[in-house]
């Protein structure tokens, strides 16, 4: 059991500055429209996929561009943050605390809490934003999802490998996210 | 910035124990799917509409009938715990810590800042949970927007009216609304 915090009462909308308090406790701590939501700690199979994604993309991104995994916030506008599983954004656009610029790539691991968050909202604020392309690993299968524009443009499961073009060439197989 | 601390256990999906340990601090806490919706302290126009909204429905109900305002548990399932602004119930179906039939009309007044909880977010979940109606109102206009479950199960946008237009309820009972009056 860890200690989490209580907002000091507030009026709505949150913003960013909000945020500030907030401990490095494990939540994961995000903004949407100014609403908190806290999602507890993910579990090993989920870690396990972040982690194999970013030894996958770390390998095959140019040098101009850079790969993080949360907590790493990349601040939307005032009322909307987002702490992604992994974020692909251009190295000259990362500030020393934040990512205030749009990535090009945005990785979200399903957990049973995300599932449904993941592939409405988020998918909706992530296209909105204009990420160049979202991908949506559910561990349970495994599949991979790839979203530009908010649409669903490939899907593949199991070993069946995904080769993208965008934002950088790379071939994803889910199977091996959970090696 | 923090003024209390509370425990939250490190695993997922919270549950509805979970949420009972986190502290009576104006926040609003609910949970949707089993991670946590923090929402703050609401303006005092949101109060109003609230306070309005809250009389007219309690005139208009008939016998056996509960207007409750928030807080007010609506307890979908374990992972899945709302506080509408206003919900109606039938009594019988009002337990007493918390609501877990799903009640006849479940209502959200939002302000820009809580526009996408609402439309999507309260709008998903009120639908899987299982409300009859849902009304969302608009601070801005002011408007309401009434959705009502439909045969297939899902909402339908069955009326918008704004400012002095009156809404003519049948759903969950007779009631005329009018937006303008909800904040004078």
């Amino acid at each position: 059991v860890a200690v989490a915090p209580v907002l000091e009462q507030q009026t709505e909308p949150l913003t960013f500055a909000d945020l500030q308090g907030l401990p490095d406790d494990g939540n994961r701590y995000e903004l949407l429209d100014g609403l908190l939501l806290v999602t507890p700690p993910p579990n090993t199979a989920h870690q396990r996929c972040v982690k194999n994604l970013v030894i996958l993309v770390a390998a095959a991104i140019p040098d101009e561009l850079d790969v993080f995994t949360a907590p790493f916030d990349w601040l939307l506008d005032e009322r909307n943050v987002f702490e992604p599983d992994v974020v692909v954004f251009r190295r000259e656009d990362v500030g020393s605390q934040r990512l205030e610029r749009t990535p090009v790539l945005v990785v979200e691991v399903l957990s049973l809490s995300t599932r449904r968050r993941d592939l409405t909202l988020k998918r909706a604020a992530y296209a909105r934003a204009g990420v160049t392309a979202y991908w949506v690993v559910d561990p349970d299968v495994p599949a991979l999802r790839v979203f530009e524009a908010g649409e669903e443009v490939a899907r593949v499961d199991s070993s069946d490998p995904y080769t993208a073009e965008r934002p950088f060439p790379v071939t994803v197989v889910p199977a091996d996210l959970l090696a | 910035m923090t003024s209390a601390t509370v425990a939250l256990p490190q695993r997922e999906p919270l549950t509805y124990d979970d949420v009972q340990r986190l502290p009576d601090d104006g926040n609003r806490y609910e949970l949707l799917d089993g991670y946590l919706l923090v929402t703050p302290s609401p303006i005092p126009g949101h109060q109003r509409c609230v306070a309005r909204l809250l009389f007219t429905l309690m005139e208009a109900a008939p016998a056996g009938i509960d207007v409750l305002p928030a807080p007010t548990d609506w307890y979908v399932d374990e992972r899945n715990v709302f506080e509408p602004d206003i919900v109606v119930s039938r009594r019988t179906d009002v337990g007493e810590r918390r609501i877990e039939v799903a009640p006849l009309l479940v209502v959200e007044i939002h302000s820009p800042g809580t526009r996408v909880r609402d439309l999507t977010l309260k709008r998903a979940a009120y639908e899987r949970g299982g409300a009859d109606a849902y009304w969302l109102v608009d601070l801005d206009g002011p408007r309401l927007t009434v959705l009502e479950r439909g045969p297939d199960g899902r909402f339908a946008e069955v009326a918008a009216v704004e400012a002095s237009d009156p809404f003519h309820a049948e759903r969950p009972f007779p009631v005329t609304v009018v937006p303008a009056d909800l904040l004078a």
